[in-house]
């Protein structure tokens, strides 16, 4: 079985993103700057109401205007509409302020319908907006509860968040004659875009398709397809014979473009005498808007012996929930953990000990689940000061209370699919191709590390060549599955094309292939060190054939694995006058397996941790029940943390170079909301039922105590 | 929540004598010899087509050169961009954002094409657009193209000197201040403008001096770091 080698010079170091300076420039071209001679803008009209009929649509205004050069409709007459913003007809222009004017100037009458954007409203409708979910049942709940030592009752829970991808979802669309459509796409996944935009065109023969993205401005799950804006600007496009680019406006971003569903459960728990969870019983409901599911997992991470959980998914007049950062965990973290806590003050346990009480010691994806908690509390409760910590409510007699909380989190993280292939040239020069995207988490600096490490080069000696589909088939970067697939991938590639310049070595150096190793930019014989070729002259021996070597991250069984643990500190202060929570530190303490770059990795989970506290405190979807329409669509009222807000964030990873390369795109931002939520109920005395965690709710809930 | 935008002082609404300042003036030096806006306004605009290749074309409305109303239709705009005169044609609602971005030159018939300004919020929200204008960092997104005429505009295409990055671009790099790099650019000109006026800034001075920008991927503390960095070389340098 393939393994990382023993001795490792490039992999796990601190090596700085290999476009960072083009980032820092300005200069690198995202696909929202991407201008092309001749090129259009699109615009979308979109439904004003949150459910409607569209009566009349009179096209003729529109597109006689001076400047208009494409009209798609995407909705007919007698369509309905779903929501604020559901799309109608995209138009292309000579200019984004023409195309504006000309989706103002069509004509529509709508047949305006009875909505419904909340929870409480579609509780109270029922019908098809409430949709019951499937029973989990363990044990016997209610027998359960008889026996228990002691019972907590709570709800819990979070509302809506969106994306908030500084570049919007968009594309511009480039045909090259008939039948080739070039697009540059915001996407994280490069294969899939092409792929639905292969689909969407299968009419015309012949038909050749490549998404490009070199450079992307934030995806969080949002942006596996191509989307009804992405097919709109092909559409447009191919009707005017021009380019087109069609970007979301930010409003558009927030309404249409994806957000993580709502989750809110009424929980009901015991424990025995030894302080064991026995009795677990949750009903929950969410909204993922007009068409997709908000389930998530419940019970989290803890394994009771009996269960009862029920869930309800909430239609309403929204924008459709997509995958945001590890889609279901953040709610189910941050229900569970406050749980945890409040039976453990119940108890009067200290809640990390509660929790090693409770951890099951492994389960099906996270093997080595009890070891990897039980470090990594002992070192987030060390590095937070825990043995400050007072008890509930007990903090200090003032108007600033601070508090401490913690949370737990866990992800799978495998390998995902991944091809890639080496090129070895007889310059001497490496280009590594593999049809994945870097969306931040720096898969471009990835590519040549890993090369580098197997080749025995420096990575500024390797050419890593992705964010196109026209290079070898890469899942989408979703899933925190990239690192291991493509990593695993680039290596073998690199293996198989090092085997074959082994042979060439070997023969000149008479010695065998397999004696050789390549290390320090030489190829050199084992058991002879004398008998060396640097790597310029092995590669002269190639002549005038290169060595192009393919691989699949298959090949790499043993590379990687998956299930990663996390545990959050949370130290908050909560000024009990104005109900403002201040954060003082967060630490996070990560695993990944195999830490493939230090720098890199660490930001990675400072970013989880920014996510979590924005979670946790500010973000928050409002809507407007009269119009139906979210309130702030924007990012004036749409709360996200600037940096005075965020306090100290401390990270710690832990090293299991022997469990492979595990992703850690999701798992930092699993448990934060969690640990900052159980903070400020330490620090106050009560809990603020709902995130975000805002002034007034902080306020109310004093009250209310 | 504290998102002050002008927490540093830095951020300072144009005043009504400075958006308005020089915009007729600046127009009149039509370099061409023969007055192009004098010559469009005599034909009217349909022969703008020809002359701006794609912004102008086809704009309906009168332009009224000389009165304080201008437009719908486009106007000749000439900006100066990193020591760059740029004659473009733009309607009045463009914004200096978007004219950076997405417009062309009348000149030599491309585009600006300074896409390191970004736009995210498109409403003075989150500091991915910011440029310095005489020096001080505004949101492009929130000033007009006709308003920023007359002014010295600098944006991130313009920050190196003499092909050397600015200390701010090296460290952010090296700490990893950046990942998806989108609000990067604006960062960049935040953080440079910061140092340009105070070389020492405490930690807590450079978070209030960036609360105006937004970042998602959450590289905030990172950017501190890199801040602390640049300041230190660019105290070194003086």
């Amino acid at each position: 079985m393939p393994s990382w080698p023993k001795e490792r010079n490039v992999i796990g170091a601190k090596i700085p993103r290999v476009d960072g300076a083009l980032k820092a420039a300005g200069r690198a071209k995202y696909s929202y700057d991407r201008n092309l001679p001749g090129l259009l803008h699109g615009k979308i009209l979109r439904s004003p109401h949150a459910h409607a009929k569209i009566g009349a649509l009179d096209l003729a205004g529109a597109a006689s205007l001076p400047g208009v050069r494409s009209v798609h409709p995407i909705k007919a007459v007698g369509d309905e509409l779903q929501y604020v913003g559901d799309e109608i007809v995209a138009i292309a222009a000579e200019s984004e302020e023409l195309a504006r004017d000309a989706v103002r100037a069509i004509a529509v009458e709508y047949e305006v319908l009875a909505h419904i954007v909340t929870e409480e409203q579609a509780l109270a409708a029922g019908g098809d907006h409430v949709k019951p979910g499937r029973v989990t049942e363990k044990g016997e709940v209610a027998k359960a509860f008889e026996g228990a030592e002691a019972t907590i009752e709570g709800t819990y829970g979070a509302n809506v968040v969106t994306h908030v991808c500084l570049e919007t979802h968009g594309l511009v669309a480039h045909w090259i004659g008939e039948d080739e459509l070039v697009v540059y796409a915001s996407t994280q996944a490069v294969h899939s875009v092409a792929g639905g935009l292969r689909r969407h065109f299968e009419a015309i023969p012949n038909l050749k398709v490549t998404c490009n993205t070199p450079f992307m401005g934030g995806g969080f799950g949002a942006k596996f397809s191509a989307g009804v804006e992405g097919i709109a600007a092909a559409e447009l496009a191919r009707k005017a014979k021009r380019p087109v680019k069609l970007m979301l406006e930010r409003d558009e971003e927030h309404l249409c473009a994806g957000n993580r569903p709502s989750a809110y459960a009424k929980v009901k728990a015991g424990v025995d005498k030894q302080g064991r969870l026995v009795a677990f019983e949750a009903d929950s409901i969410g909204t993922g808007g007009h068409s997709r599911g908000a389930n998530f997992p419940l019970p989290y991470i803890y394994a009771p012996t009996s269960v009862k959980r029920t869930h309800r998914d909430l239609r309403t007049n929204a924008g459709d929930a997509r995958a945001m950062r590890a889609p279901g965990h953040p709610q189910g973290a941050l229900i569970m953990e406050q749980v945890m806590d409040d039976l453990a003050d119940e108890l009067g346990m200290d809640p990390i000990a509660f929790r090693l009480a409770n951890l099951p010691e492994t389960n099906n994806t996270f093997r080595t689940l009890k070891p990897i908690y039980t470090r990594q509390l002992g070192l987030g409760a060390e590095r937070v000061g825990w043995q400050r910590r007072v008890p509930r409510g007990k903090s200090s007699s003032g108007p600033i209370r601070r508090g401490l909380g913690l949370g737990l989190g866990t992800w799978g993280g495998r390998a995902g699919s991944s091809q890639a292939t080496c090129s070895i040239y007889p310059s001497g020069q490496v280009e590594v191709r593999c049809g994945t995207q870097d969306i931040g988490p720096g898969t471009s600096t990835l590519v040549p590390m890993v090369a580098a490490e197997i080749l025995g080069l420096d990575p500024g000696q390797v050419t890593g060549l992705i964010g196109s589909s026209a290079y070898p088939s890469s899942g989408g970067s979703g899933g925190s599955t990239t690192c291991g697939g493509v990593s695993l991938a680039v290596a073998m590639s690199c293996r198989k094309a090092l085997d074959g310049l082994k042979e060439r070595v070997a023969g000149a150096l008479g010695v065998e292939a397999d004696d050789l190793r390549a290390r320090g930019g030489r190829i050199v014989a084992a058991s002879a060190p004398q008998s060396a070729l640097t790597w310029k002259q092995a590669c002269a021996l190639l002549g005038l054939d290169p060595i192009s070597e393919s691989a699949s991250k298959n090949e790499g069984r043993g590379m990687s694995s998956q299930g990663v643990g996390g545990a959050q500190f949370a130290d908050v202060s909560v000024d009990t006058e104005t109900g403002e929570v201040r954060m003082n530190k967060l630490v996070a303490v990560a695993d990944c397996g195999l830490v493939m770059n230090r720098l890199l990795c660490e930001s990675q989970v400072i970013g989880g941790v920014v996510g979590g506290i924005n979670y946790a405190l500010f973000e928050d979807r409002r809507m407007d029940t009269v119009t139906g329409r979210q309130v702030n669509a924007d990012m004036e009222w749409y709360k996200i943390a600037s940096h005075s807000d965020l306090g100290n964030i401390e990270v710690h990873l832990l090293d299991y170079p022997e469990r492979g390369t595990i992703g850690i795109g999701e798992p930092p931002t699993i448990p934060t909301a969690a640990a900052v939520a159980n903070a400020v109920c330490n620090a106050i005395g009560v809990r603020v039922a709902t995130l975000p965690i805002t002034p007034r709710k902080v306020l109310d809930a004093l009250a209310k105590a | 929540m504290t998102k002050p935008h002008d927490s540093s002082g830095r951020r300072e609404p144009l005043s009504d004598e400075f958006a308005s300042k020089d915009t007729v003036s600046s127009q009149g030096s039509d370099p061409d010899g023969v007055s192009r806006r004098r010559f469009l306004t005599a034909v009217g605009l349909g022969a703008a087509a020809a002359v701006g290749d794609r912004a102008a074309a086809d704009t309906p409305g009168p332009v009224r050169v000389g009165s304080a109303d201008q437009g719908p239709g486009a106007l000749p705009v000439t900006l100066k961009v990193n020591g760059e005169t740029l004659r473009m044609r733009l309607e009045p609602r463009v914004t200096l954002l978007d004219a950076l971005r997405d417009h062309t030159r009348v000149d030599i018939h491309e585009y600006v094409d300074l896409t390191g300004a970004k736009r995210v919020c498109d409403r003075g929200s989150c500091g991915a657009c910011t440029v310095l204008l005489d020096g001080k960092t505004v949101y492009a997104c929130s000033v007009l193209a006709i308003e920023a005429q007359g002014h010295e505009i600098t944006t991130i295409e313009g920050v190196e000197k003499d092909g050397k990055p600015h200390p701010v671009q090296e460290e952010f790099v090296e700490t990893d201040g950046l990942q998806c790099g989108f609000c990067t650019p604006g960062f960049v000109m935040s953080c440079a403008a910061l140092l340009t006026e105070n070389a020492s800034p405490s930690d807590e001075e450079i978070r209030r001096a960036l609360d105006g920008n937004i970042c998602r991927c959450g590289t905030q503390p990172r950017v501190v770091e890199a801040v602390q960095r640049a300041a230190e070389r660019v105290r070194g340098r003086r």
